[in-house]
């Protein structure tokens, strides 16, 4: 069994999420499989059945135990298994490093190495992605279990970024990635650029989305009084206020909406949404809202 | 209204200090904060109007003023603001009551002290209440008895359990130490006020009264006679003899005529009938014979004496034993004449024949005598033979001259020879710790060992030698005798005095360097020795030995110290009672009511104003709830 040192991760957790396997609901154009069993034969590991040699096929799935009894040489078949591509995007830009003692971006990579493990242990080939102004250079997941050590020292140097722009960071997934797959994107989704426009062009390339929004309580309740002088930690836009309790109850309530308007883009281009309160363990949040999205089983 | 701790500008300062602080406590809660946020998309939703926010700060401002009158009221509770005006007329008097043994005399029915008291207690009364009063014991010392009260209970207990002290009232002293108290009091001086008899001592050294004294005299001249020293003596000449030495004065203005007896353990040893002139002073002298240890009562009887603490004394006398010494020799004639040169030897002369069983107590002479029995007393070997002698003998020696004496050692003080030629002699080998008294050009000839049993031996017969037409043969014998026997040879006086400083006379200034001062509870008691005199004070009746080369002289320090002057002081001085003041205090103390009105104005600050400041912490915990 593969087990990693890593401070993102811990043993304990991993072998909570062996039983787990990621989910996704499309049936990808030029792609074989999907949930359910195939009645193709192929390369998968299950046998499918018998047939009769034929020149040229492959020496290597000869059942040659038959062949000493029968004297005939039969060829076994296998079932052919899915191979979806499943792809990671980590938001790493500035604002994932704001929210106190809940820090989003600690929270993301965490997040991420668990869904990452979930992959492996599938066999899976998973692709990780940082994201902020444009997409970062991916980190190739596959190979087993074992091969965790590797993600979770990837995702530990990871260092944040100025600011985000979603809709160049589509653009570039798009170029780079032609096969469609699962998409799951771990982001607070706080950013002045347009976010309908890159995500709708993610569903309509093909891709199935999986948007995992991250917020602390003080991004959601700020904690502070009186007068403040804010300052967005990406642009360096300014902006004084007086701030009270009234003024915090219509700052939620902003909030709120834009976590809603995430979640409708989210379904509106066929995807799914789970939304993510840093004060809630990651342990919690995989067996609780992730699985509730139907986002693994 | 005013402040009792602190002047208006203390007040002012510490409530700038604390007004500034509270201030930028206020304005540091208020100031813009510098936040980071991720994104500024949800703070326009929640940006209020200016005009609003303007109000909301302008709404605060009382939380700051109810915050700087609650520090004032607090300041103000601290440095004690009293309601009405300041005592700037009040003062402190000093009250010196006389404790001088004179004050135990009686005047009638009552005693001076009682009367004294009773004018005492009239001026406590009398004096303003807002005024303060401390109470002074005037007798050798100045001594205050409580701080400056305005608490006239406190005063009247003083005054109340003031009693008669042994000693003599020094009131110049009083007087300087009660302006020293006046000067370093915050408050204006008040009266210096004596109440008493102004019996005082060192009235040669003249007293200046202060310009603020009031005189609260006892009017009484009460009649005494009293023993003024007693001395005992023990003669020098007779073992048995003390001479008695009795001292009396006439204090009163009358003449009077007093019986003066004096009694050892209730046997009677003499009376004399003594007619004294006023102011005068006689002496007595009795002698009596008695080697027991006993009470000597000396006691006075004078018609119209109204102070009895010194009418009588009592003086310990101790036991007188003599000294067994006996003597072994062949010759006892010849050791006669320096043996019993001292009144306290009872000498026991036997010949060698006779000296066949150990001798128990005192000393024993062993004169050319080699005893068969084990040596259980001091021993003084004179010329003992080589073989038997205590201190090896290390050859004979024949026409050796005396040269040097160890004046250092008991046995060898005050000796002196010049050129003189001893026939023969033994010479000594000394041990270590033996000390070498008299060494010959031959080497040592008179050695003395110390220990539990002293030890002398004399190598040469110093009467049977060129030694004996010496004045240093009779002074070796007694300085042998003394160091083995010195509390028989000791010189004992004793004498019935007064408590104060005791000047006793030395035989020489040597005498000062080993001299000890004990009290009767065995402590040593400090000294001072200038020339001829050893000076120490007692300050309580009780027993003092002074401990000088031979001698022992007993204090025993039991008769009352009567100053003998009557101070007249000036014309000018105030005198008698003065008129009683109502005046009581002018003003309030509100403290506690500042301290309370301080306490609630910030509680209620922090009721009011804090659920301003509180609801981030709610609203967040809120938050996490849901």
């Amino acid at each position: 069994m593969a087990t990693t040192a890593s401070p993102l991760i811990d043993r304990q957790f991993l072998e909570k999420l062996e039983r787990l396997a990621i989910r996704w609901h499309k049936s990808f154009p030029g792609l074989v499989g999907g949930h359910n069993a195939s009645r193709f034969s192929g390369s998968g590991q299950e046998f499918l059945d018998h047939r009769n040699f034929h020149h040229g096929d492959d020496l290597r799935a000869v059942n040659w135990r038959a062949y000493m009894r029968l004297e005939k040489l039969f060829l076994k078949m296998f079932q052919v298994e899915p191979r979806v591509p499943v792809r990671l995007l980590i938001d790493t830009s500035q604002s994932m490093t704001s929210g106190g003692d809940g820090n989003k971006f600690d929270y993301a990579r965490r997040l991420a190495a668990a869904f990452c493990y979930i992959g492996l242990v599938r066999l899976d080939t998973m692709v990780l992605h940082p994201f902020a102004e444009k997409l970062g250079d991916p980190q190739i997941c596959s190979g087993g279990r074992h091969r965790i050590g590797p993600v979770a020292d990837y995702l530990a140097a990871l260092e944040p970024q100025p600011k985000s722009d979603f809709l160049r960071v589509a653009r570039d997934f798009v170029q780079r990635h032609v096969n469609r797959g699962l998409l799951i994107v771990i982001s607070d989704f706080l950013s002045d650029s347009e976010l309908d426009k890159p995500f709708q062009y993610l569903a309509e390339f093909g891709h199935e989305l999986m948007l995992v929004q991250l917020w602390s309580e003080e991004d959601r309740t700020p904690p502070w009084d009186g007068e403040l002088a804010l300052s967005d930690i990406e642009t360096g836009a300014e902006l004084e206020l007086d701030f009270d309790s009234e003024a915090r109850e219509r700052y939620t309530a902003a909030f709120d909406a834009f976590r809603e308007n995430i979640r409708r883009m989210a379904i509106r281009n066929g995807g799914r949404y789970v939304g993510l309160s840093t004060a809630m363990p990651v342990d919690e949040a995989i067996f609780g809202p992730v699985m509730a999205a139907r986002g693994l089983e | 209204m005013f402040f009792f701790n602190l002047s208006l500008a203390e007040f002012l300062a510490l409530f700038t200090a604390a007004g500034a602080v509270v201030t930028a406590l206020y304005l540091l809660d208020r100031s813009r904060r510098k936040v980071s946020v991720p994104t500024l998309r949800f703070w326009n939703e929640a940006r209020r109007p200016v005009e609003s926010s303007s109000r909301r700060r302008i709404r605060q401002w009382p939380s700051l003023l109810l915050q700087l009158a609650s520090i004032a009221l607090l300041l103000a509770a601290l440095s004690q603001l009293r309601l009405g005006q300041r005592e700037n007329d009040s003062a402190d008097h000093v009250l010196i009551l006389d404790t001088s043994s004179w004050m135990a005399a009686r005047t009638g029915r009552t005693t001076v002290m009682e009367q004294a008291r009773a004018l005492a207690l009239d001026y406590a009364r009398s004096v303003p209440a807002v005024d303060r009063v401390m109470v002074l014991y005037a007798d050798a010392l100045a001594t205050p008895v409580t701080a400056f009260e305005t608490d006239r209970r406190k005063v009247e207990e003083a005054l109340k359990n003031a009693r008669p002290s042994d000693a003599a009232l020094d009131l110049g002293q009083a007087f300087a130490f009660a302006k020293r108290l006046q000067a370093r009091s915050a408050r204006r001086p008040g009266e210096i006020v004596f109440a008493g008899s102004a019996r005082t001592s060192a009235l040669e050294e003249g007293i200046a009264p202060p310009p603020n004294l009031r005189l609260l005299e006892v009017k009484a001249v009460p009649e005494n006679v009293g023993l003024r020293k007693i001395g005992l003596r023990h003669s020098d000449s007779e073992a048995d003899l003390w001479q008695i030495y009795v001292s009396l004065k006439n204090y009163g203005k009358l003449d009077h005529e007093t019986d003066l007896s004096i009694n050892f353990a209730g046997a009677a040893v003499g009376t004399r009938r003594i007619k004294l002139k006023p102011g005068a002073e006689v002496e007595s002298a009795f002698s009596y014979r008695t080697r027991v240890a006993g009470p000597l009562t000396t006691e006075l009887r004078a018609a119209g004496d109204t102070f009895a603490p010194d009418n009588s004394a009592t003086l310990e006398l101790p036991a007188m034993p003599e000294v067994p010494v006996t003597i072994c020799s062949p010759e006892p004639a010849l050791l006669k004449a320096v043996i019993e040169s001292h009144p306290s030897i009872k000498a026991i002369y036997k010949l060698p024949a006779q000296c066949l069983s150990p001798v128990k107590e005192g000393i024993v002479v062993l004169d050319r005598f080699t005893p068969g029995w084990k040596l259980e007393t001091h021993a003084l070997y004179i010329e003992p033979s080589g073989s038997s002698s205590p201190i090896p003998v290390r050859a004979p020696g024949a026409n050796v001259t005396l040269e040097r004496w160890d004046v250092t050692h008991p046995v060898g003080e005050g000796l002196r020879t010049r050129g003189l030629t001893i026939a023969s002699t033994q010479i000594f080998a000394p041990a270590s710790g033996d000390r070498v008294v008299a060494e010959s050009s031959a080497g040592p000839v008179i050695v003395a060992r110390d220990g539990a049993r002293k030890l002398v031996a004399i190598g040469f017969h110093p009467m049977r030698s060129g030694m004996r037409y010496e004045l240093a043969t009779p002074l070796l014998f007694a300085n042998v005798l003394r160091w083995m026997a010195p509390d028989n040879f000791r010189s004992w006086e004793l004498i019935a005095g007064s408590v104060g400083t005791i000047s006793v006379p030395l035989a020489s200034e040597a005498e000062g360097a080993g001299a000890q001062v004990i009290s009767s509870d065995a402590r040593s008691l400090p000294f001072t020795v200038q020339g001829r005199t050893l000076r120490f004070f007692a300050g309580h009746p009780g027993t003092v030995r002074v401990l000088s080369g031979g001698r022992e002289q007993v204090h025993s320090l039991t008769l009352p110290a009567v100053a003998d002057g009557v101070w007249d002081p000036p014309v000018n001085v105030r005198r008698g009672i003065p008129r009683a003041s109502n005046r009581s205090a002018s003003s309030r103390d509100i403290w506690y009511w500042l301290a309370l009105l301080g306490g609630l104005g910030l509680l209620a600050e922090w009721l009011l104003f804090a659920p301003l400041r509180l609801p981030a912490r709610l609203v967040r915990t809120a938050g996490v709830a849901s």
